[in-house]
This record gives structure tokens, C-alpha cells and sequence, in this order.
């Protein structure tokens, strides 16, 4: 054999497996988009999910995250059936570290790039509002828990054809943060309430209902007041607040606000009870002795319940993430339902791309989840859900909190 | 009573702010390094001690480990990276951006991502001019004036402060004069992020920490060292103490609905009146120009 032969030979065996790569690449590409890539007789469907895995957010959005990733590796464990097809899901997960425009950008790459077919996420509202505008327009199906598209999507329902809230209203005449808040000052025989609420989305939706709720109640609101995200220093607030010494001090949201301005509430004897919007920590570690005159309530249900179901998801959970669930532990029990409510509907719609015949089947209806730490669902003909959610007291003593669990109604009260 | 409660609740923070930023505008004093990574050290001086305290140890032990660990840290900063950057110090500026990052992540995977409190010493109260406080919040806001005041007593009196300063006018002539100016950047820098990580496990005792939340204290320090002019101590005491009382005021007296705009408003009335800042004559160096 010449020189020039197999100098020849081997250009030709270069190219070939250059064409070969190239022809196997473009192969997996057609496999990878929408049309779905097939894994041992299972075609896979492509669902997206975009939470604020780090940053500040993520202490509510992880284990949000953490729920819907449950959900979904038990549904991948033996797949499902839709119009006599295999499937199972393929996540593509997106952190967006907390920014808004981190969270929008991936968005779009999901629905564009990734082709999802419905989208899991954001929980928190300054992210989850923008997002929602790109799934709405991109005709993907969304389930959020966020309260401010919520609260969008009951005056402009217009705009979120494909969207399911998952977590109940906290506005309006059946809203969590209405109703409890009725309830407590009712409870209570509020005459004076002042209300402490961050200067974000989060903060503008509770803040009216929670007024509209002790009003209802017969109390007249002397403080009403939000602080900006970055506060550090509460004390201007808190001494406002002693001045006018009210019945009933409501503040809110995460334990980095309510657990220095309880401590410091305390500490002037600045009233004579205290709601927080979340969790029981501000409560039990405000002072050296845990207070009892407190009542928090949560739109979504968490450890308190003691159920066997919730008690075996919490054992789940653990065993999965690795984690012991946090006071948001709730976020994860609200998103976990939502896979297998994604499934049942691609059943009844015999497709799992005709977005608007999923839809319609999220709509209007009582979901069951036999087994499941929340059994029933119902859900508007808007997209918004009612699922159960708690508020509970100390009133009996720091070890034996009273939780009540309520179902949120569409009706009017 | 309202004023002397928002005074004295200002002046607080102002010494949290004060303990917080003098780091920042030494080793900028000093190495004409702008350290964006300055708030990850109070973070991380916050989970410490947070782990600490979880772990049994008493908080005034916790803060002192919290003291020293992060002065280790910052030692090691400056002489693995900082100390690489002093012929450019836009380069000391892209690396702490990087460092920020960095820190953020460990911490998380350390600590996680939720919000972390340290159990106060003592939640008891005590009477000023007729107005409650907390004595742990006392006990925070003066430890941070004590240790400005007494990180400045040092470099005002002692001959390292000598040395300090000496480097700080003109680090070429101090070496030529037999001074190892590496030794001054690294113990100042590394005083710098003690002060920061002494900071951050006292303020968690008021407020909790989280990962990400070097943002705050970073932009805090930036606020007073802007207002007390770059590289002056004093300084730090001085606009600590009106930042803190400002805001507070202004809160109490304006509106809370502008609270997020008091800082800036102060910021550029300072520069608009004595541009570079109040002790402009006083830094460690005094800039030419």
C-alpha cells in the first residue's frame, strides 16, 4: 500500500465517522424535543420546573421543588398509560437563584428550547408573575401556588387560560388571610389590630385581607404598615406600634421579619396578641420563655397535620431530600399533588400535547388523591385551587399547638 | 419620647453598621481593594455562631470562635488572592464578585438555605428616657462601637498603627524603609473580617441569617464608608451612628413608606455638601487630587 493510499484511506474513515457522528446527533435532537425520546418502550414527556432553588426565595420554592420531584419519580417508577402509550416524565429543572429575570429567561428556554409541556414553578410571587406571562403566551400549562397570580387571575382570568394556582386566595370574602383573620379577631374580641407586612407581592396581597378580616370582625385597624424586603432594623415600627399598644399585632412573612420584630414587640409589651403569617418559630423563639398568646395560619397544610397519610409523606420526604422538612415544608406538600393530577388529565384527554383538552380537564372539578396527604382538591372553572389549609394556636401551651384544618370554598360566605 | 426612643434605636444600628463596615474601609484604605465579598463575611460569622450555639458551645464563646474563624478566612484571602491584585485593583474587584459567589454557595451546602437565629443571651428589657430595649440589642450596637473605636485607638496609638499608616500613604517608600507591608495587609485584612464576622454573629442574635443575605450588609458598608469618607475609621463611627439615627428618624418622623430612600437621600446630601465624605482630611491616606 502507497503513502498517498492510506493517507487516502484514512481521510475516507475520518469523514465517515464524522458523517456518522453528525447523523447520530441529529438523531438524538430529533429525540430530544417535544416528540418525546424513548426509554425502554416509554416515550418521555418533557415537564419544566422553575424554582429559586438558591437564594432567598428558596426557602419557600425548595421544597416546593422537593414535592413536585416526588411526585414524579413515583409516577416514573412504573410510568403511565394515556390513549394506549407508555410515558414517563422528563424534568428539566431550572434554578433561578432567586432573580426575576433569571427565573423569566428560563422560562423561556424551557418553553422554547425544551419544549415542556407543562411548567412547574415558581412559588414565589415576584418571580412566579412574570413567568406566568410567559407560559400564558406560550400556550404551556402552569401550577403555581403564587398568591399574587392568584389574586390577578380573579380579576383577569382572561389572561391565564392554561394556569392552575395551587395554593387557595388570601384575598377576597373566602380567602385564607380574610377568613382567619375574621376569625382570630373574632376569637379574641379584637377591638385594636395593627398589621406589619413586608413591601412586596407577597406582603400587597395579605395586607388587605387581613385588614378586610378584623374589620369584619369589629376591630378598627390603628397601624397599618409595610417596611421594605431589606429591613434589618424594626425598631421605628415596633415602637409605633407600643405607642398605640393594640389587641392584636399581625406581622408577616418569613422568620427573618417576624422573629426581631416579636422579640421586640415582647419586649415592650407592645400587644396583648400576635398573629404571624407562616410559622410557629417567631412564637417559640422570641423570648426566653415561649409565647402563647399566638396564632399563625398557613395556605397550605404541613407537619402539623397528623395524619397517616401526611405522616408517611413527611417519612417520604425525608428519605428522599436527605432533609428534615422546614417550616415551608408545606410548599412541598401543595406541589406534590400536581404531577399526578397532570397524568390523571392527559388520561381523560387521551393526548398529552393538547394543552387546551388538559386543561379543560384542571377546570371545574374535584380532584382525589387516595393516599395522598391531601385527599381532595377542588378546583375552579378559572384555574384557581382550593385546597385545605390550617391555622393553629398556642393558646393551650407552647407543647401542644391546636391546628385546625379548613377547606377553602369558591362560594361566597 | 418618640424621639429618644428612635434616636437611641438608631444609634444601635448604627453600631452594628459601624462593626460591619470598618473591614471595608481598611483593606480600601489601605490595599485599594473595593471587597463586594465583605457581607459574606458577616454571613458566615452568623452561621458560626449559629452552629456553635447548636452545638452547646455558650454565645460568648461562639462569637469569639465566630471572631477568630473568620479572621483565618480573611488572612487567607488576602494572602491566596488579594495580595496577587495590588498592581490592579479592579482585578481585587472582579475576584471578590467571584468570592461572593463562591461563599454564598458554601454556605448554603454548609448550612442550607433557610434563615438561621442565634438565641440571644438574654431577652430581658431595660428603661432608657422612658423608652423599652432590648439589652441584647444594647449589648450588640455598643460591642460594635467598642471594637471601630478600639480597632482605631490601635491604629491611631500603636506603633503597628505606625506601621499602618505608614504603608497606607506610600507602600513602596515602607518597604524600601525595611517594613513588610505583606504582614500589614494580611493582619489588616484579616482584623477587617473579624470585625465583620464579630458583626455578623451578634446581629444574628437579633435578626436571623440566611445564605444569601450578604447583599444587606454589603450595601450597608458601602453606605457608611461613602458617607464617612473611603478609608477613614473615625469615619465609620461617625456615619454608622447618623446612617442608623437617620433612618430611624425618618421612619418614625416621614414616613416608613420612604424607608428604603433615607440612606441615598443622606448619601448624596453628604456628597453634594463635602464630596469626599465627612472626615475627607482624616482617612488613612489622603489621596492626592
Amino acid at each position: 500500500m502507497t503513502r498517498q493510499t492510506s493517507s487516502m484511506r484514512r481521510r475516507i474513515v475520518r469523514l465517515s465517522a464524522m458523517a456518522a457522528a453528525l447523523g447520530m446527533l441529529g438523531v438524538l435532537s430529533a429525540c430530544g424535543s417535544s416528540a418525546g425520546v424513548s426509554s425502554s418502550g416509554y416515550t418521555l414527556i418533557p415537564v419544566g420546573a422553575d424554582f429559586s432553588l438558591t437564594g432567598d426565595f428558596s426557602q419557600y420554592d425548595l421544597p416546593g421543588y422537593q414535592g413536585m420531584e416526588i411526585a414524579i419519580s413515583q409516577i416514573n417508577q412504573t410510568g403511565f398509560v394515556v390513549d394506549g402509550k407508555k410515558y414517563k416524565f422528563k424534568v428539566y429543572a431550572a434554578d433561578n437563584q432567586s432573580d426575576i429575570a433569571t427565573g423569566v429567561t428560563q422560562a423561556r428556554s424551557l418553553v422554547n428550547d425544551d419544549k415542556v409541556v407543562a411548567l412547574f414553578g415558581p412559588v414565589v410571587s415576584p418571580i412566579a408573575v412574570p413567568v406566568a406571562a410567559v407560559t400564558q403566551s406560550s400556550r404551556v400549562l402552569e401550577f403555581t401556588p403564587s398568591i399574587a397570580v392568584g389574586a390577578d387571575l380573579h380579576t383577569s382570568p382572561s389572561k391565564y387560560p392554561y394556569m392552575i394556582v395551587t395554593e387557595p386566595p388570601t384575598g377576597g370574602p373566602n380567602g385564607v388571610a380574610t377568613v382567619e383573620s375574621r376569625v382570630v379577631g373574632k376569637q379574641v374580641h379584637a377591638r385594636t389590630v395593627a398589621v406589619l407586612q413586608p413591601a412586596d407581592a407577597t406582603g400587597e396581597a395579605d395586607q388587605p385581607a387581613i385588614v378586610e378580616g378584623f374589620e369584619e370582625a369589629g376591630a378598627k385597624i390603628v397601624y397599618n404598615q409595610t417596611f421594605p424586603d431589606s429591613t434589618t432594623d424594626f425598631s421605628p415600627y415596633i415602637q409605633k406600634v407600643a405607642a398605640l399598644h393594640p389587641d392584636v399585632l399581625v406581622v408577616g412573612f418569613t422568620d427573618a421579619e417576624m422573629i426581631p420584630m416579636i422579640t421586640e414587640a415582647r419586649q415592650l409589651g407592645a400587644a396583648k396578641y400576635y398573629v404571624g403569617l407562616g410559622s410557629e418559630n417567631p412564637a417559640l423563639k422570641s423570648g426566653s420563655t415561649a409565647l402563647t398568646n399566638y396564632f399563625w395560619f398557613l395556605p397550605v397544610v404541613g407537619q402539623e397535620d397528623t395524619q397517616p397519610a401526611m405522616t408517611k409523606f413527611v417519612a417520604t420526604f425525608k428519605k428522599f431530600t436527605g432533609q428534615s422538612p422546614t417550616t415551608d415544608f408545606g410548599y412541598a406538600v401543595n406541589m406534590y399533588p400536581w404531577p399526578f393530577a397532570l397524568v390523571k388529565a392527559m388520561q381523560q384527554a387521551k393526548s398529552v400535547t393538547n394543552v387546551h383538552a388538559i386543561e379543560s380537564r384542571l377546570r371545574n372539578v374535584t380532584l382525589s388523591f387516595a393516599g395522598k396527604p391531601v385527599s381532595k382538591i377542588a378546583v375552579g372553572s378559572d384555574g384557581q385551587a382550593y385546597p385545605p389549609y390550617e391555622w393553629c394556636d398556642l393558646l393551650s401551651g407552647v407543647n401542644s399547638p391546636r391546628c385546625t384544618q379548613e377547606s377553602a370554598t369558591s362560594g361566597s360566605s | 419620647m418618640q424621639f429618644s426612643a428612635a434616636l437611641m434605636s438608631g444609634l444601635i444600628q448604627g453600631g452594628i453598621d459601624a462593626a460591619i463596615a470598618v473591614g471595608l474601609t481598611v483593606t480600601f484604605g489601605i490595599m485599594d481593594i473595593v471587597n463586594f465579598a465583605h457581607g459574606a463575611f458577616v454571613v458566615l460569622g452568623g452561621f458560626i455562631a449559629f452552629a456553635c450555639t447548636s452545638a452547646g458551645i455558650p454565645l460568648w464563646a461562639s462569637v469569639l470562635v465566630a471572631l477568630v474563624a473568620i479572621g483565618l478566612v480573611g488572612a487567607l484571602l488576602e494572602r491566596g488572592l488579594f495580595r496577587f491584585t495590588l498592581r490592579n485593583p479592579f482585578n481585587g474587584l472582579v475576584i471578590s464578585l467571584a468570592l461572593l459567589a463562591l461563599m454564598q454557595e458554601s454556605i448554603s451546602l454548609l448550612f442550607g438555605t433557610s434563615s438561621e437565629p442565634v438565641r440571644p443571651f438574654t431577652f430581658a428589657a431595660v428603661r432608657i428616657l422612658g423608652t423599652a430595649f432590648g439589652i441584647e440589642q444594647l449589648v450588640v450596637g455598643g460591642v460594635g462601637f467598642a471594637a471601630v473605636g478600639g480597632y482605631w485607638a490601635w491604629i491611631r496609638y500603636s506603633r503597628f498603627g505606625l506601621v499602618t499608616r505608614a504603608v497606607a500613604q506610600d507602600r513602596e517608600m515602607a518597604g524600601l524603609l525595611g517594613i513588610a507591608y505583606g504582614k500589614v495587609f494580611t493582619l489588616n485584612f484579616a482584623i477587617g473580617a473579624a470585625l465583620a464576622g464579630l458583626a455578623g454573629s451578634l446581629v444574628a442574635t437579633i435578626q436571623p441569617v440566611s445564605a444569601f443575605s450578604a447583599s444587606g450588609p454589603t450595601f450597608t458598608a458601602f453606605t457608611v464608608i461613602i458617607i464617612g469618607t473611603l478609608g477613614s475609621i473615625p469615619g465609620v463611627i461617625v456615619a454608622g451612628a447618623l446612617l442608623g439615627v437617620v433612618q430611624d428618624l425618618g421612619v418614625t418622623f416621614l414616613s416608613a413608606d420612604f424607608a428604603s430612600l433615607y440612606p441615598f437621600v443622606l448619601v448624596l446630601l453628604v456628597l453634594v455638601i463635602k464630596p469626599a465624605g465627612l472626615f475627607g482630611a482624616r482617612s488613612l491616606r489622603v489621596r492626592a487630587g
